[in-house]
């Protein structure tokens, strides 16, 4: 008797949660075949107010190795729309894409040059607070072309060209560390600290728009068309406000202490030629005097890479002589840029003003207008530079080499 | 009182040899196997007295007592004054073979019969005598198949009580080493033996099992689940907390632990209690092997475990609920593959799974030489041709492959059928609340585990409650030098493995 009643019991239970499973609806469900992978975003400015969204899409079975030899479909699809805002604008991209969009996978966000002048903020706050969206995607300026171009360019070899920005930037950033690469967290982070104004990478199209954005272009051995990383975009505040070029970007990666790895080039101490060094650690120190002085302590190690004429190598007082010319290098390259983000830009955006903020933070408080102290600050700048290995031989060629 | 005797003597044997005989064939009616050798004997002054040996044919072997009998100078040295001097003489001089009993009622004749043993009945004496002549025809000591080993003993149990008995009397040669005998099944009175060593096993848990036994209450015992049932301490479970082994090292090492085993006659398979959950993921091999080796082997059968009831809930989860959580060149690669296939991720795996069940039942079921077709079938259905067809994603086949093999890893067949059951459950919850649901139904796992007791130890001893000595061969299987204690959990008598 007690025994039947407890299996009845369960069996009331078990008929309960069996009919309770279905209730849930299966919330959020998505089957893979049901969802449009958004790989790349676009945000230009409408002609009015409103926002022009571009997305690119992967159809998935034209990225798989097996059957990408025989399709003729292209691998991704962009749509665009035109929205007041942009949730707006990505819900009316349903009556263009099939399937419900899916963000979690972007991998690239480019901002039309026309909205990072106008101002950031806006458009970002639906990025920053959707849900579905990772923060681990670049954000790029498309410099001289509007976002929805960038979108529309094949790649080669990777089929999918948001796929292939997002690994060109890592690759890029990894060797050369002349591109900054800038995750949405990162950006978020900069537009909050006060004293650094935030910089974005910036991409530009090289070639001819429309052959790129045909498949066929996929077929020539020299693409036609190319999507070049060049530089950053700088901002003061949200707004956009001029260009930083491949030494400045150099220079706000080693003051930022994101520089793993890169080249230098220097002349050679003795005769004519050039030497090479590979620059493999390298660390700044900003230490803030006053509000309108600076010091800056730059320690880096480098490897020699390449000697283009007669030197040794083995030589102590060779080795030192390098080593200060490639101190005067870099205390020039940082002279030059910190000088640019003064006069020309006028925006902080090696974030001189954030380490005095760090340091003194009374001295902080009482500084009204920052950025028209930075105009004039005086920041000196110092280079420590260790040559640490010669490489596999000790002569160069050229000394090797018989006349 | 005086109705007890009155039964005995209604049961009790008779002088007269042809009352007994017609009553023993009316007992047992016209079986073909119950054998009656009639013979003659000479008593004193020439008289002749006549006798029955009875027997059953198959279990016991009467020829060569008849032998003995009728040998012209034992009938010579037999001749004596009455028919009960003569059983007492065959008892004292003549039989050679071991265990005799003096019978008086019907009830015991029929039990000794039963038992293999030859029963001899003598014109005038209300008494009969049961010779141990029992033969049994049984498969020989073979190799265990179910549980297989790479090194380690070769033998399994057989289906004899004896010949297993003597299996484990040989590994543990001790007299601490203590059978109990009893019989179980109203009908088929099966021999069952308790076994467990005196000064190690712990006596609650001997008296546990004692007390759970005395309860069986059933006409047949004809394999060793049928006492699990009834001993088992929860039903509404699928977690075994009764282990089994055809093996009988792994019997020995359970019983030097401190545990109780109990022998079946009629199955090689011997049950073990308490069973712990860890216990379920050690092979004998495990101390066969070096310890290191060993370790590597058991942190995989963990892991095997985790796999067989996690991934296909995993995988729905995923991809229908988080597809943020995979890669995103593999995110690409699923969608592809998923890219016309017409059903859900739950009925597709559950598609799978389930025909996946029917093959392997069918394959244990069949006979072994169309074993092969069904094989070979069964990886066209499910692989190659389920995938081409559409109807499935290649990476779903690969789910429901890694899920089943993972299954076979697990040492105890049962703990697999457990891991197969719960997989269904979890599959159920990942399709409608996603990784939430699967998670709840971890907890709820968890929970449902460490609430299980075995024979009044804590069934995930010595995780929980935590043991620290007893981790030395749990998860982990040290050195043997360096297991100095047997299993604290189990609460044997002696803790110290070596002095």
């Amino acid at each position: 008797m007690n025994r039947f009643g407890l299996a009845s019991r369960l069996l009331a239970l078990l008929l309960i949660a069996a009919l309770a499973a279905p209730l849930s609806g299966c919330w959020s469900r998505n089957e893979l075949n049901g969802i449009n992978i958004v790989v790349g975003m676009g945000v230009d400015k409408a002609k009015d107010d409103g926002y022009i969204v571009s997305v690119q899409i992967v159809n998935p079975s034209q990225v798989t190795t097996k059957k990408t030899s025989t399709s003729s479909f292209s691998p991704v699809v962009t749509f665009r729309s035109y929205g007041k805002t942009l949730p707006d604008a990505l819900a009316r991209l349903t009556l263009k894409a099939a399937r419900e969009l899916y963000l979690a996978h972007l991998r690239i966000l480019v901002i039309g040059e026309e909205i990072a002048r106008s101002g950031l903020s806006k458009p970002l706050d639906f990025i920053a607070r959707n849900r579905e969206l990772r923060t681990d995607f670049y954000l790029v300026v498309a410099k001289k072309a509007s976002a929805s171009d960038i979108l529309d360019m094949y790649s080669p070899i990777d089929p999918i060209p948001a796929n292939s920005l997002y690994t060109k930037l890592d690759t890029s950033d990894d060797i050369w560390s002349a591109t900054g690469k800038v995750t949405l967290d990162r950006l978020i982070r900069d537009l909050a600290t006060e004293g650094k104004g935030p910089a974005l990478t910036s991409i530009e199209l090289l070639g001819n728009r429309h052959s790129g954005e045909e498949m066929k272009s996929a077929q020539n051995i020299e693409p036609q068309t190319l999507l070049r990383y060049d530089g950053m975009a700088a901002f003061r505040n949200d707004r956009m406000v001029g260009w930083l070029n491949e030494n400045d970007v150099r220079a706000l990666n080693l003051l930022q202490n994101e520089t793993h790895h890169t080249f230098l080039t220097v002349e050679c101490p003795n005769e004519e030629g050039l030497v090479t060094l590979e620059l493999n650690q390298a660390h700044a120190r900003i230490t803030a005097h006053r509000p309108d002085a600076f010091e800056v302590e730059l320690r880096s190690q480098q490897d020699i890479a390449d000697i283009g004429c007669k030197m040794d190598v083995i030589d102590p007082a060779n080795q030192e002589k390098l080593e200060r010319l490639v101190d005067a290098k870099l205390v020039d390259l940082l002279q030059r840029s910190i000088r640019k983000s003064q006069k020309e830009l006028k925006s902080d955006v090696f974030g001189f003003g954030s380490a005095l903020h760090r340091q003194h933070p009374g001295l902080w408080r009482r500084i009204e207008d920052w950025d028209s102290i930075y105009d004039r600050a005086k920041i000196d700048i110092r280079s420590k530079t260790t040559i640490r290995r010669i490489g596999t031989t000790f002569k160069s060629m050229k000394d090797e080499s018989r006349p | 009182m005086t109705k007890q005797s009155a039964a005995e003597s209604a049961d009790s044997l008779s002088r007269s040899l042809k009352v007994n005989d017609s009553r023993l064939r009316d007992r047992f009616g016209i079986s073909p196997d119950l054998l009656a050798r009639e013979f003659q004997a000479e008593l004193d002054g020439g008289e002749i007295m006549r006798g029955t040996a009875w027997a059953i044919d198959g279990i016991s072997n009467s020829a060569p007592l008849l032998q003995a009998l009728f040998a012209p100078d034992v009938r010579r040295s037999l001749i004596c004054g009455s028919a009960e001097e003569w059983l007492d003489l065959c008892r004292a001089r003549i039989l050679p073979e071991g265990e005799i009993h003096v019978l008086g009622t019907l009830a015991e004749v029929c039990s000794m019969l039963l038992d293999g043993h030859t029963v001899l009945f003598a014109d005038g004496s209300p008494h009969a005598l049961a010779v141990a002549t029992k033969d049994v025809k049984a498969r020989s000591i073979e190799e265990p198949n179910v549980q297989s080993v790479v090194r380690g003993p070769r033998e399994g149990f057989t289906e004899v009580l004896a010949w297993n008995i003597a299996m484990l009397r040989r590994k543990i040669a001790s007299p601490d080493l203590r059978f109990e005998p009893t019989t179980l099944g109203t009908v088929t009175n099966t021999a069952v033996a308790i076994v467990y060593i005196r000064d190690i096993v712990s006596p609650e848990v001997l008296q546990e099992v004692k007390d759970r036994m005395a309860t069986i209450d059933m006409d047949s015992i004809l394999e060793s689940n049928y006492i699990e049932e009834y001993i088992q301490d929860r039903i509404y479970t699928p977690f075994p907390t009764v282990f089994n082994s055809e093996r009988p090292d792994v019997i020995a090492a359970g019983l030097l632990e401190g545990r109780v085993a109990i022998l079946v006659d009629g199955t090689p398979f011997a049950l073990l209690v308490p069973a712990l959950f860890s216990q379920f993921f050690q092979s004998s091999e495990d101390y066969y092997q070096r310890a290191d080796f060993s370790t590597l082997i058991r942190l995989l059968r963990f892991l095997s475990f985790l796999l067989a009831t996690l991934t296909p809930s995993f995988y729905i989860a995923i991809t229908t609920f988080h597809q943020e959580m995979l890669p995103t060149t593999l995110l690409y690669n699923l969608a592809s593959q998923r890219e016309g296939v017409p059903f859900p991720a739950f009925i597709e795996a559950l598609l799978m799974e389930v025909t996946f069940e029917i093959l392997r039942e069918a394959s244990v079921r069949m006979p072994k030489t169309i074993g092969q077709s069904i094989s070979i079938v069964g990886t066209l259905v499910v692989g190659q041709a389920a995938v081409d067809a559409g109807l499935v994603s290649a990476a779903m086949v690969i789910v429901v492959s890694i899920t089943a093999i993972a299954n076979f890893v697990l040492p105890a067949f049962n703990m697999g059928i457990a891991a197969r059951i719960i997989r269904f459950g979890l599959m159920t919850l990942a399709a409608s609340f996603g990784l939430y649901g699967v998670f709840i139904g971890i907890i709820a796992l968890v929970l449902h585990l460490c609430s299980l007791h075995s024979f009044s130890v804590p069934y995930m001893a010595p995780l929980a409650p935590y043991q620290r000595d007893d981790q030395k061969d749990t998860l982990f299987r040290l050195p043997i030098p360096w297991m100095k204690n047997r299993p604290i959990s189990l609460k044997p008598q002696k803790l110290r493995r070596q002095p």
